[in-house]
């Protein structure tokens, strides 16, 4: 019987990660007000979740709209799109997923004993690694010019943050989706020939690294894929660009992986999914062990859905569809963030996509946009918290 | 449209939006009464309350006390502490359901 609400979670999980603009997060705000309590809407969230963490993968490559988890993997999605490695793309992305959640499950043990033991201690250790991340981050850039931009950048992003605090599915909306489909409506669609693809990944070191990430944004309030990728960047320099894939699915597997884990380990989590969650399971060694299995079947079930239909998708995606999808996508987003945040979603997401815009024109990393979350959650633990 | 286009479009959007940050924004923790906290309707409020504790319901391993300020109040704290009857404290507090949550406590000066 409960297979049956593994398969509704991954049937929703899997539209939501098709269509720019639906999040699981939406879906969770609507369960988290409903009367449903019990194990049923553990195994049905967390296996749209992570269902959701692998299919996002899809639209993030093929339609310049990524999500929040995913829209570092974009650019080097496109330029193995526009080689005709499409396929190949959301294959290294599936692999990282499904490490994620192979080193989740073996670091499951030390990171429990770890997260117990020194809850009062990461408190206090995450406002210097949420400054670092914001170092590293102007660092990043290459020219004095570039680097003045994206301090402004950020200043600019972080008066949004605090702005609209309530409203935050319309700015990561604005930054990452609606900007970056906009900004492709514009550009003459290429899609070359997609060549099918028999990779097998041999990326398991990027994989780990990818876990590490996960179970830094898992952990520090703020932090998203991105910012988790830029400070593994810092201490291994030279990630090729296929190994940077596997490590982008893996970040957002392990995240949801970690967070579950989180949740159970101190009663805290910062996964949309989790908050949902928290006030509807009993927590019990027998639930934390079936959502443990959960995770790990929907996990490996939304692997073969994106592969199947990325098969798909390759055959049907030429110029005008593409078009068509993103004209669809938008209209998707801008309904979203109407019934989410009304009117202040609106000029929420005009603001934010005028940013997002902004970045991508001056080409700089558009992970800059996370400011809107990282810095106010800095002076909340400098000035609140500690 | 050209890229150097759509960058002042989108830069004039933005700098609009640094007018209404300066116009609209509002500090997350103002100070606030016990009243006017527990009489909002809105989930999430968020304020900071001073008043006297009146009475110390347990210290360990959470602490739970009730505030006066003219009102009275029970205030959860997810933290043990050391806190007594007659201290004069300043809590940084959220609205939930339960009543008011505090992120931290501390003695007023």
């Amino acid at each position: 019987m409960n297979i049956i609400y593994i398969i509704g979670g991954v049937i929703i999980g899997t539209i939501t990660g098709l269509i720019p603009g639906l999040h699981t997060n939406n879906v969770c705000a609507i369960l988290a007000i409903s009367p449903f309590f019990g194990n049923e809407v553990m195994l049905f969230v967390l296996s749209m979740s992570i269902t959701q963490a692998f299919v996002e993968s899809i639209p993030s490559t093929f339609l310049s709209a990524p999500s929040q988890n995913t829209f570092e993997g974009v650019l080097p999605a496109h330029r193995m799109l526009l080689e005709g490695k499409g396929e190949e793309a959301v294959k290294l992305f599936v692999f990282g997923g499904l490490y994620g959640i192979i080193f989740g499950i073996a670091l499951t043990p030390i990171f429990f004993e770890f997260i117990i033991e020194n809850e009062g201690a990461i408190v206090l250790i995450t406002p210097p690694i949420i400054f670092l991340a914001l170092i590293i981050m102007i660092t990043s850039e290459k020219t004095i010019n570039k680097k003045i931009i994206t301090i402004l950048i950020m200043i600019i992003a972080t008066t949004q943050g605090l702005l609209f605090k309530e409203q935050i599915f319309a700015l990561i909306t604005g930054y990452f989706g609606m900007a970056g489909v906009l900004y492709s409506l514009k550009e003459k669609t290429i899609h070359p020939k997609q060549n099918p693809t028999n990779e097998t990944n041999k990326y398991p070191t990027a994989g780990f690294l990818g876990s590490i990430g996960g179970l830094i944004v898992a952990l520090l309030p703020g932090l998203g894929a991105s910012t988790a990728a830029g400070l593994i960047k810092t201490f291994k320099q030279k990630i090729h660009e296929k190994e940077y894939l596997t490590m982008i699915g893996s970040i957002s597997t392990s995240n949801f992986f970690f967070g579950y884990l989180t949740m159970f380990a101190i009663n805290k989590t910062r996964n949309g999914a989790m908050i949902a969650l928290r006030d509807k399971i009993f927590f019990t060694q027998q639930t934390f062990y079936i959502g443990i299995i959960t995770l790990i079947i929907a996990g490996i079930i939304g692997a073969i859905i994106t592969l199947i239909i990325t098969k798909k998708a390759v055959n049907l995606l030429n110029e005008k569809n593409t078009k068509n999808l993103e004209i669809i996508s938008i209209i998707v987003m801008i309904s979203a963030v109407v019934l989410q945040g009304g009117i202040t979603g609106v000029i929420a997401l005009i603001l934010s996509t005028a940013l997002g815009l902004t970045t991508i024109t001056l080409k700089i990393k558009r992970s800059i946009n996370m400011s809107a979350l990282i810095i106010p959650t800095l002076f909340f633990y400098c000035f609140v918290l500690i | 449209m050209k890229d150097k286009t759509i960058l002042i479009i989108c830069t004039t959007i933005s700098l609009f939006g640094l007018i209404l940050f300066g116009l609209f924004y509002e500090p997350e923790f103002k100070e606030k009464t016990i009243n006017e906290l527990i009489l909002s309707e809105k989930e999430g409020e968020s304020g900071i309350v001073k008043g006297r504790i009146d009475h110390v319901i347990k210290n360990n391993p959470i602490t739970q006390f009730i505030l006066n300020d003219g009102n009275t109040t029970l205030i959860y704290y997810p933290k043990s502490s050391n806190f007594q009857k007659n201290d004069f404290v300043t809590a940084y507090v959220v609205r939930n359901q339960n009543g008011l949550y505090a992120h931290k406590v501390v003695y007023s000066e």
